[in-house]
């Protein structure tokens, strides 16, 4: 068996931290937690067969790289091989047809902007998901006439976030929930309590539930394990782009262009501006290829290549950085 | 001087060593494998005929 091979499947693809390092199984959505040293033996794995790996670490290491080869194989995350030359990388070169793949748009009522010319000009430009969040109490019936030009729309899924309002009759919500099956997500906020009303063991369609959390335009994302996205397209994009803000678009309640609600930069209103000259400007894309690699901490994080973050990026001396930091840390390894 | 400075380098790779690949092995030992939330493969939208016409592969943001 020595003189064998080892392969990691080629979409179970080892990934550096500055203090642990990471096998994604981008194609199970799995990861499994390795040392740095077995990281840098899977790299000289690559051109050495088992003896050789072995020898080049003087025998000192035999029982590990036995024990720990034996398990990936166990786990199907990789298979010892005689040709390793057959199994080559997966082409991590990603592209996209759609000029825009994700909006953020925030109302506090209708009269700012026409929301359905926004979502008229975001289906054009083949925007795959919209976020909705409705910042007060508004007239849902008068909404929903907005969102008659969604129904057989490029537009693949839309989720809702609305405050949450005892007036409203239930069944009003159901109504929203059926009105056409974009609609995949709706949250209502601030509410008395945690409940989930539907819940089909997935995570974005078929969700309906109540949160104690609250929303405004500065609401902060949150960083944790399950929020990671494993997966052969996202980290096939983050290899050279930001999975936050590549091809992302928001709108704020006044109208306001923006890359996201949060950031300080403004591109024009959608009342005079159309989307489609916005994504041509140079100003407005500067982040879209400024993916994790290139900024400080992040490119030191074994969970750079799936953590989805839409916060503003700040240059300094010629460094990137990320202007609110995550409450991980890659030197120790440890959430904060 | 030399000789001390391999010494360190030498105890403190077998430091490494001996935390990663302990001599009394045992698979129990190793990390666990991590299920994670593939969204991708779980959001998948099919239409009335049954073919699958889209994935999300990623959250728009992470704010609930």
């Amino acid at each position: 068996m020595s003189s064998q091979y080892f392969k990691l499947f080629s979409t179970c693809i080892p990934v550096k931290g500055q203090s642990e390092s990471l096998i994604c199984d981008i194609e199970y959505g799995q990861i499994f937690p390795i040392p740095n040293l077995l990281f840098e033996i899977l790299k000289s794995n690559k051109t050495k067969n088992i003896e050789q790996l072995k020898d080049a670490y003087n025998g000192k290491l035999d029982k590990g790289i036995d024990a720990y080869f034996n398990l990936f194989a166990e786990k199907n995350l990789g298979f010892y091989t005689d040709t390793p030359e057959e199994f080559p990388d997966l082409n991590l070169k990603w592209q996209s047809p759609y000029k825009i793949r994700n909006a953020v748009i925030e109302i506090e009522n209708l009269e700012n902007y026409s929301i359905s010319n926004t979502l008229t000009q975001l289906n054009d430009l083949g925007c795959e998901g919209i976020q909705i969040r409705i910042l007060t109490t508004i007239d849902l019936d008068a909404l929903l006439a907005e969102f008659e030009c969604v129904v057989g729309s490029r537009i693949k899924y839309i989720e809702i976030f609305l405050p949450f309002n005892a007036d409203t009759p239930f069944e009003k919500l159901i109504k929203w929930r059926n009105f056409d099956p974009r609609i995949t997500k709706i949250i209502q906020y601030n509410a008395l309590e945690e409940k989930v009303i539907e819940y089909k063991e997935n995570y974005y369609k078929d969700v309906f539930f109540l949160t104690k959390k609250s929303l405004s335009s500065t609401s902060k994302e949150q960083y944790s394990l399950d929020r990671f996205a494993f997966n052969i397209d996202t980290f096939a994009e983050a290899q050279k782009h930001n999975i936050g803000l590549n091809r992302k678009i928001s709108i704020d309640s006044f109208g306001n262009i923006k890359n996201y609600l949060t950031h300080k930069s403004t591109f024009g209103n959608i009342n005079d501006t159309l989307i489609s000259n916005v994504i041509n400007l140079t100003e407005f894309k500067k982040d879209w290829n400024t993916n994790n690699t290139k900024i400080e901490k992040c490119n030191q994080c074994q969970f750079r290549f799936s953590c989805v973050s839409n916060v503003e990026i700040i240059k300094k001396n010629r460094k990137h950085y990320k202007l609110e930091e995550c409450n991980f840390n890659p030197l120790t390894n440890q959430w904060n | 001087m030399n000789n001390t400075k391999t010494i360190n380098k030498t105890k403190l790779l077998s430091k490494k060593l001996e935390k990663y690949f302990p001599i009394n092995y045992s698979l129990t030992q190793s990390p666990p494998l991590i299920r994670v939330r593939n969204i991708m493969s779980e959001s998948q939208f099919h239409n009335d005929n049954g073919y699958l016409v889209g994935v999300i592969s990623k959250p728009i943001s992470n704010i609930f």
